[in-house]
């Protein structure tokens, strides 16, 4: 298990570098000159020497290697219009970013699950075709949309939350849950849907093998099969479904956090890509990646936890 | 019975292919026949008709410069549709030519599929953005942008098609008579990875519109004067006490084309992978 789990970690280590100079070539070739906006309406200040002190007169290669020299050492580098280093402005963003993301996967996870175990125990029938039949609008709706409905009845017309803006789960819980249920709602309502037509396929698959059929032949009540046999063997594949939504809430949360004026580390990176501030945008892009890659780290290292032919074999 | 004849049999018998065309069908014919036959300007601004409700004028209102919504919706649909379509052509192309030869010559396909790799663990969505933002937020741009954040997923879907189909005894056969592999790959395996093909690109339609939608809500992707489905939906964001409809249509407009999306997906699945099928007896 532990040679396993070295083993995965190491791979991991060249894909973030990877990713690292993925994430700068990408953002350094997006035209625009920080230093005008820097130079603004300033007629005496010259924008050779501000471009010099940004650092910008360098050529592409040698600001690459600065960027990530630094970048081993674990320095992001300096805003250049925040005042501060790339890793202060991000810090109090990503707690934002993940505490939104989690509250979509709880509410994707609450309500998805238990819907697609009810639909696959009575396939067909009219909950099933209803249950599969609204989640199938469920996926098909952007998650801003859905956003602007909840808002629209429970905040502009019935007014029992606010309609946007943040509270830090660490100043109050209570305001914080006031500000994240829409969001989170929204947010999570497509990804629910998801994770319950998958269960309801996983469930199917499962309950057609033959050891329910055994158990059921035992004699065996049809609950305990449900929970003892059944729903066992058919997480396995929700599980890391859960670990890729949550890695995909992670990456899309930008869209949520605009709508809903949540100052997370998407909104930071949407203001950052406008004003040019690129050492802002390929550090909040790279921390964001990283949270990805350890996600995945993490449900790979359960699922090997949970399936031994996992760690075993010469599979992934 | 040809086997196209039975193929198209069993679609005009799956009921979720059916609904999902005829919503399609519903949506296109708004937005490709509404510009051609009504005169209204799209961007024609009237400040005495600004925020107006839905009525035999205006069926969908106007907005906060008094265009019509209408009108609006119509065009913003060209323009999200066209983007889905080139995403969808380019992730096929590339990503077929790209899994071809990865799957066909396994030194290439260490290298691609690293690449890969490490373009599937950064947020699609995210690099999008940025690739946006780095083609100057031009409406080719989304597409190229799209294209290059969702080939990954095609690319994988087809290759791993292709390492199943490249085991089988009529590949060995065509080898050991001496066909070319470019005859191979084109005309013994490409053939056999369509259907899952086929079935993974109409789902990416889907995922093109609510992409572009998304990064164009954001204030990235299409940028004003030109309307998209993302970006009328941005604009009344702010109007949603005193205009809700504003809100609506565009909302409504980009919900039924990607439901359609998915019905036919889920259909096609159906129809062209039996042996899933057969493995879902209850599905």
């Amino acid at each position: 298990m532990i040679r396993y789990i070295i083993k995965r970690i190491l791979i991991m280590i060249p894909t973030f570098l990877m990713v690292a100079i993925l994430i700068f070539c990408v953002v350094n070739i997006i035209p625009g000159d920080p230093a005008a906006i820097v130079k603004g309406n300033d007629s005496i200040a010259d924008i050779e020497t501000i471009r010099a002190r940004m650092g910008l007169d360098r050529s592409f290669l040698e600001r690459l290697w600065d960027w990530f020299f630094k970048l081993l050492q674990g320095d992001l580098g300096d805003s250049y219009f925040l005042g501060r280093t790339v890793l202060e402005a991000i810090k109090e963003r990503i707690p934002v970013t993940l505490s939104l993301a989690t509250a979509a996967l709880s509410v994707a996870i609450i309500v998805g699950i238990p819907l697609g175990i009810i639909a696959a125990l009575k396939p067909n029938s009219l909950f099933d075709t209803a249950i599969m039949g609204v989640s199938l609008l469920g996926v098909s709706t952007p998650e801003f949309f859905l956003g602007l409905i909840l808002m629209f009845i429970f905040a502009i017309t019935l007014r029992l939350v606010p309609s946007s803006g943040y509270t830090p789960i660490t100043d109050d819980f209570g305001g914080w849950a006031k500000h994240i249920i829409l969001p989170a709602l929204a947010y999570g309502f497509g990804q629910s849907a998801y994770i319950a037509r998958l269960m309801r396929s996983s469930m199917l698959e499962v309950l057609n093998q033959d050891f329910i059929v055994t158990a059921r032949a035992k004699g065996q009540s049809e609950l305990m099969i449900i929970i003892k046999h059944a729903l066992r063997n058919a997480f396995l594949p929700i599980l890391t479904a859960i670990g890729m939504i949550y890695a995909l809430l992670l990456g899309g949360a930008f869209i949520t956090e605009s709508l809903f004026r949540i100052p997370g580390a998407g909104n930071l990176i949407i203001s950052s890509i406008r004003k040019f501030d690129f050492p802002v945008v390929q550090g909040a892009l790279l921390f964001v990646a990283a949270a990805i890659l350890f996600v995945n780290l993490i449900v790979d290292i359960l699922y090997a936890f949970v399936d031994p032919r996992v760690r075993y074999g010469s599979k992934k | 019975m040809k086997s196209t004849t039975i193929f198209l049999k069993r679609l005009l018998k799956n009921y979720s292919m059916l609904v999902g065309v005829v919503i399609l069908m519903a949506v296109l014919a708004v937005v490709v026949l509404v510009p051609i036959f009504t005169d209204t300007d799209p961007n024609k601004i009237q400040y005495d008709s600004m925020l107006l409700a839905p009525t035999s004028d205006h069926i969908f209102g106007t907005d906060s410069f008094g265009r019509d919504l209408f009108a609006r919706v119509a065009v913003g649909g060209r323009v999200s549709l066209a983007i889905g379509l080139e995403v969808t052509l380019g992730t096929t192309i590339l990503g077929v030519l790209i899994a071809l030869f990865a799957g066909y010559y396994e030194k290439f396909d260490i290298v691609v599929m690293r690449v890969m790799d490490v373009l599937m663990a950064f947020p699609s969505l995210l690099l999008a953005i940025a690739l946006t933002a780095a083609f100057s937020n031009s409406i080719e741009g989304v597409s190229i942008a799209l294209t290059v954040a969702y080939t990954p997923r095609t690319v994988r879907i087809v290759r791993s098609a292709i390492l199943t189909i490249r085991e089988e005894a009529y590949i060995e056969a065509a080898k050991a008579i001496g066909v070319k592999p470019i005859w191979i790959i084109f005309k013994h395996i490409l053939p056999g990875a369509l259907p899952v093909l086929i079935v993974q690109e109409t789902f990416l339609f889907a995922y093109a519109i609510l992409a572009e939608a998304g990064i164009s809500f954001v204030g990235v992707g299409v940028q004003p004067p030109n309307a998209s489905w993302g970006n009328i939906l941005s604009d009344a964001t702010s109007l949603l006490r005193e205009a809700p409809w504003t809100v609506m249509f565009p909302g409504f407009a980009i919900m039924l084309t990607v439901l359609a999306f998915n019905l036919i997906g889920d259909g096609l699945r159906e129809v062209l992978d039996p042996k899933r099928l057969k493995g879902n007896a209850y599905d």
